[in-house]
């Protein structure tokens, strides 16, 4: 009887699983999957359909802000930048030397006045801006007749003070909008305030997946998150290569632990959950015990998610080891920095990318010739996203006026996006959903390919070809 | 046999959603209170007296009320405006929090980037993160529990012992903060709540000194699982803890947590007439305000799920009208004579049997003459 019973309720149960999955079919259609996730991805996909899914309907921003009068006279139209712009600052000073960089390297003063790492990043992306409102001011400025001004506040990399920054910039500054800035942490504490001042922030940097999943409407990123990049590196690593027992060797700091979440969900869900999930602290040069660990427990390949440097002495240590396994990574270690470090013994490597920098897009070509003439270097990731990112901001000013709400409205608007770093598609958080390029090092370079490629023929996997 | 298919019919009724499709007209279980009588105030309206129309906060004292606006500190008394701003000594305009201290008298102000101030005997007293222990300047809120004032804010936790001048701080390294960034306070006798953006609700008991921390338990930001499996969403915006009742807000919707069992609203089943909620107030353990970006919605009754939600709902309507929901399903509409343009709403106070709604431009006052709790029978 009780063999009995229990047949029936898990009958029953299994029933009204069925009736709540059909309920929840009716009213969540398969493809409003929020990232554009591939459904063997999505989160309790082989056990549940969830009872809401977020991020699926454009947000609204149904506030007062667009019945405020533009200002009768403006001398310039001001847009603020925020982003990590000096590399060291004199705490007996008080003031910014001009951008001495210090990559990487551990910082033990105070951090209130600690240097940025991020520096290298963060000044590209305010060329990149500043040569967007430079050309928009010599087209004659807002509306044929105001110059844009670019406000420049530096996010110092410690979460004490760029939210203070923010708040300056919108009360003091009286920007109309705001770009910036790069690291995941202070992305986030720039959209928090900017939600309570009520301004539209353009992110160009950040690929936390997590800064948009906030439901604040006035923030957009025209930039390919890691939830695309590491979906397109699970699909390399788990259905091109087969591997099957990938190990984990990160930054300790939110970068590497938010980032490499979808590709951690990824491998679990796809059954070959990471093996294991080391990490380092950010300055670290010797990886010798945790590189051991791994090479223990038999991996077939290393994820690595940090900056350029850490991640080629990663590399660099794994082959001196004797390890030649697929080295996974993401796009901060697409760089000559880490080309430099690795040299020519580099082996097996892919990183995810946010576009194809090897576009012969005449656009895209226009910009890189431009930028090189003005400052000296060709133009990377966050120069060209925050030229995309800057020129967004002053077209929709241009379109709505001087009121930060209309503003907020014509971003929003902007679905598609044809700007030098591609097509964008903006999801209905204001997320950048176009395709990540996967790079792949051959020959001591980095290679670019599409999704579409990635599963073709094309990259050299060192794995028997189709016939 | 029989007693199992009851089990059945059972489980039907309690499977989430299952109330939602029988498609039967719901009706109400009582009449609940339903504000019609409003006053509304901009600075227009007031010639000026209240000084900002973007209010961030409000906080009842007595009959009183203080109000923390985007231009300045305003004391609201028997149809008297006061205002403080920085010409007269405020430290900073952009006030995003306020609590009295009922033993001192004098008045906390979380100030946006600012730190925060002491106002007591007329004067202000400034503590930043560079002449204090305050962990950081960008303060979202504040409240007072004995003699500690607590401050969330964006880089953690501080507390300041007033008598002892010490400073305590909290952040990731002494606390279970999964991220660090404090919204909003609700501090009591017992307990001291916190809403974490991005790490749900920190417990702090205040006879054992320990945190607790209450999470989202599907652990994922782009869905809800179950709706009554816990917390709805780790961004929370707002915790109120009155009766043993938890109440949590959050942007993707409002939690209520009794010490066993949650309870999850969102927009499609409750009367919320959306998911984006700046704050939520408990009246009491049964009942709750929630400031919404689509006006201001009531939990009248927790029992009935019984909701009165106040909307303006054309933008060209002079006045917003009062929805009685049962669940997710209208019964019936009330117009009321609250005439604010805008019904974004951002901060609510009780202040005696009258509610207060502070929005992004303006402040009414609902008179609750008669109010009773619950729901007349």
């Amino acid at each position: 009887m009780r063999v009995y019973q229990s047949l029936v309720l898990g009958a029953a149960a299994s029933w009204l699983s069925l009736i709540a999955m059909q309920v929840h079919a009716q009213t969540e259609p398969d493809t409003a999957a929020y990232g554009k996730t591939p459904p063997e991805y999505r989160p309790y996909y082989r056990f549940e359909n969830p009872y809401k899914r977020f991020f699926v309907d454009e947000l609204e921003y149904p506030g007062y802000g667009r019945h405020i009068p533009e200002p009768e006279r403006v001398e310039t139209v001001k847009i603020g930048f925020i982003g990590p712009i000096i590399g060291n600052v004199s705490e007996s000073v008080g003031g910014p030397n001009d951008v001495t960089l210090r990559v990487n390297q551990r910082q033990i003063r105070w951090d209130g006045y600690r240097a940025s790492h991020l520096a290298p990043l963060g000044i590209k992306m305010m060329r990149g801006a500043r040569l967007a409102v430079e050309q928009a001011n010599a087209r004659g400025g807002y509306r044929g007749g105001i110059p844009f001004e670019l406000v420049v506040r530096n996010d110092n990399g410690s979460w004490r003070s760029s939210g203070r920054e923010v708040i300056m910039l919108a009360w003091k500054d009286s920007v109309w909008g705001i770009l910036g800035t790069v690291d995941g942490a202070n992305s986030h504490i720039a959209i928090r305030v900017a939600l309570k001042a009520e301004i539209p922030v353009v992110n160009t940097a950040d690929t936390d997946p997590t800064f948009v999943e906030t439901n604040i409407p006035w923030v957009f990123r025209n930039i390919t998150d890691d939830r695309q990049m590491c979906y397109l590196l699970a699909d390399f690593a788990f259905k091109k290569l087969k591997l099957e027992r990938i190990a984990a060797l990160r930054a300790v700091n939110r970068y590497g632990r938010m980032n490499i979440d979808e590709f951690r969900d990824a491998a679990t869900r796809l059954g070959n959950p990471l093996l294991v999930e080391l990490s380092y602290e950010e300055g670290d040069s010797v990886f010798t015990t945790q590189l051991e660990r791994i090479q223990s427990l038999g991996a077939d390949g290393v994820l690595t998610y940090g900056n350029s440097r850490e991640s080629a002495l990663i590399l660099k240590q794994m082959r001196e080891l004797g390890m030649d396994q697929w080295f996974l990574g993401s796009d901060r270690m697409v760089t000559d920095e880490f080309v430099s470090i690795v040299g020519p013994q580099h082996g097996k490597v892919v990183a995810g990318y946010p576009y194809d920098p090897t576009s012969d897009d005449p656009h895209y070509l226009e910009f890189v010739q431009d930028y090189t003439d003005k400052y000296g270097e060709v133009p990377e990731t966050y120069a060209a996203h925050a030229y995309d990112g800057m020129s967004m901001l002053i077209a929709a000013i241009e379109q709505a006026g001087l009121n930060r709400a209309l503003i907020r409205d014509r971003l929003a608007a902007m679905k598609d996006y044809a700007g030098v770093t591609g097509q964008q598609e903006m999801d209905a958080v204001f997320s950048d959903r176009s395709p990540a390029a996967l790079a792949v090092m051959t020959d001591g370079r980095f290679e670019f390919y599409t999704e579409s490629e990635v599963l073709s023929d094309k990259i050299d996997t060192g794995l028997p070809r189709k016939p | 046999m029989r007693g199992l298919s009851i089990v059945v019919v059972l489980l039907a009724l309690s499977s989430p959603g299952a109330g939602c499709q029988t498609g039967a007209t719901p009706s109400l279980v009582g009449q609940p209170y339903i504000y019609t009588d409003w006053e509304s105030f901009t600075t227009e309206s007031t010639h000026g007296d209240f000084i900002n129309d973007h209010v961030f906060f409000l906080h009842a004292d007595g009959d009183s009320l203080w109000i923390g606006t985007e231009g300045g500190l305003v004391l609201y008394h028997d149809g008297v405006w006061t205002s403080w701003t920085e010409e007269n000594g405020l430290p900073w305009n952009v006030i995003m929090g306020i609590a009295k201290d009922d033993n001192t008298g004098d008045l906390w102000l979380a100030l946006f980037g600012e730190g925060i101030a002491r106002f007591s005997g007329g004067l202000f007293e400034h503590f930043t993160q560079m002449n204090s222990g305050l962990i950081n300047d960008v303060s979202y809120g504040i409240d007072i529990q004995g003699n500690d004032v607590w401050v969330a804010s964006t880089a953690g936790i501080s507390r300041y012992n007033q008598v002892t001048h010490q400073w305590t701080v909290f952040n990731e390294k002494h606390a279970p903060m999964e991220e660090v960034w404090a919204y909003n306070v609700d501090a009591h006798d017992d307990k001291v709540y916190f809403a974490v953006w991005g790490g749900g609700i920190l417990e702090w008991d205040v006879a054992t000194e320990t945190w607790r921390d209450y999470l989202d338990p599907d652990g994922e930001m782009e869905i809800d699982l179950y709706r009554d499996d816990g917390l709805i969403h780790v961004i929370t915006t707002s915790a109120s803890y009155v009766d043993d009742v938890l109440w949590a807000s959050t942007y993707f919707g409002l939690s209520r947590y009794d010490g066993r069992n949650w309870r999850g609203y969102l927009d499609h089943d409750s009367g919320l007439p959306s998911n984006f909620i700046n704050q939520t107030v408990g009246r009491s353990g049964t009942s709750s305000y929630s400031c919404t970006d689509k006006g201001l919605a009531v939990l009248a009754d927790y029992d009935s799920d019984t909701w009165v939600t106040y909307q303006k709902d054309e933008e060209g309507d002079p006045t917003w009208t009062a929805h009685v929901m049962v669940g997710g399903d209208e019964v019936t509409t009330v117009p009321t004579d609250l005439d604010l343009p805008n019904h974004f709403t951002i901060s609510v106070a009780l202040v005696g049997d009258d509610v207060w709604i502070g929005t992004g431009h303006g402040l009414a006052r609902g008179i609750g003459s008669g109010y009773y709790d619950g729901l007349k029978r």
